[in-house]
């Protein structure tokens, strides 16, 4: 299928433990499968921080969820967009945002990706080298079937803005 | 001219930039998860480097350029696997890529069980 580009334009996370809520509009977003048996590959993650005067490291983690978010929608600045305008609508779109009704909580054991940076200046970019070198979503329920982008405890955690570029399969 | 695998062919990029940033102090760096890099992401200093991909839980680790201790890789998969997954292999000496994971999910849900829970792998 076609690439796709996820983003928030600017967030200020809120440092949260694993296996706690994620409130809305504190993380940047999640990804969950659009159906029960979707895959979608995540081939890139990136963050800059956009913190204006005092350092702030700021522990971002991208994981699976132990819990997923229920009726998802996309918060103020999250965006899902296509890369390739020629591409075609998805049967089963994949789902996106940082707005819930049940909270997503992230896994204590399957973290997926430490991005983090110092939101005061710093840059975080990861890119998959190849298709079956990427962290897979598979589904739409737990544990698998979500990944979420979002702050640990620790830190002083300052505003980012990230985008992850993913691929439905 | 035959094409040669390597495995460091498969590597992922990473950038952690902090030249414009007070970075990771010392005082935090472990806290981030940064210790092993507490070299490359203190202020004014920008990180390049590889990360490699676990086949068995998908973790993306990042190649820490000052490690001398031996990689794991699986015998099986003949692929790398990170340090939590090589100790789980010691102990088991079972290879569950994370491919056969999804293939056991995928047939499942054309049997019609598609709501059993997918075996985890590192949990």
């Amino acid at each position: 299928m076609a690439r796709r580009i996820l983003s928030c334009t600017t967030i200020t996370p809120t440092a949260t433990s694993d296996t706690a809520n994620l409130v809305d509009v504190t993380y940047p977003f999640i990804l969950q499968g659009g159906s029960s048996t979707q895959q979608i590959k995540i081939h890139e993650v990136s963050i800059s921080g956009q913190a204006a005067s005092s350092s702030s490291p700021t522990f971002m983690l991208l994981s699976r969820d132990s819990t997923v978010g229920v009726t998802v929608t996309d918060g103020t600045g999250v965006m899902d967009t296509y890369m390739d305008p020629a591409t075609a609508a998805l049967t089963a779109a994949p789902v996106q945002g940082n707005t819930t009704t049940t909270k997503p909580q992230r896994s204590s054991t399957l973290h997926l990706l430490n991005c983090s940076l110092n939101a005061f200046g710093g840059v975080y970019f990861w890119r998959a080298n190849k298709w079956d070198e990427c962290p897979t979503i598979l589904g739409n329920t737990a544990s698998n079937g979500e990944v979420s982008l979002s702050a640990f405890t620790g830190g002083t955690p300052g505003a980012i803005g990230a985008h992850i570029i993913y691929e439905p399969l | 001219m035959p094409l040669l695998f390597r495995k460091a062919d498969l590597e992922g990029y990473v950038l952690i930039d902090h030249r414009d940033s007070p970075g990771f102090s010392c005082d935090i760096v472990a806290d981030a998860g940064r210790s092993q890099l507490a070299p490359y992401v203190g202020a004014g200093k920008k990180f390049e480097g590889a990360t490699l991909y676990c086949n068995h839980c998908e973790r993306i680790v990042i190649k820490n350029p000052d490690r001398t201790r031996h990689r794991a890789s699986c015998p099986k998969c003949d692929h790398f696997i990170c340090d939590w997954c090589a100790g789980e292999y010691h102990r088991t000496l079972q290879c569950v890529p994370f491919k056969k994971v999804i293939e056991d999910f995928l047939t499942a849900a054309a049997r019609g069980v598609a709501n059993e829970a997918p075996k985890s792998l590192i949990a």
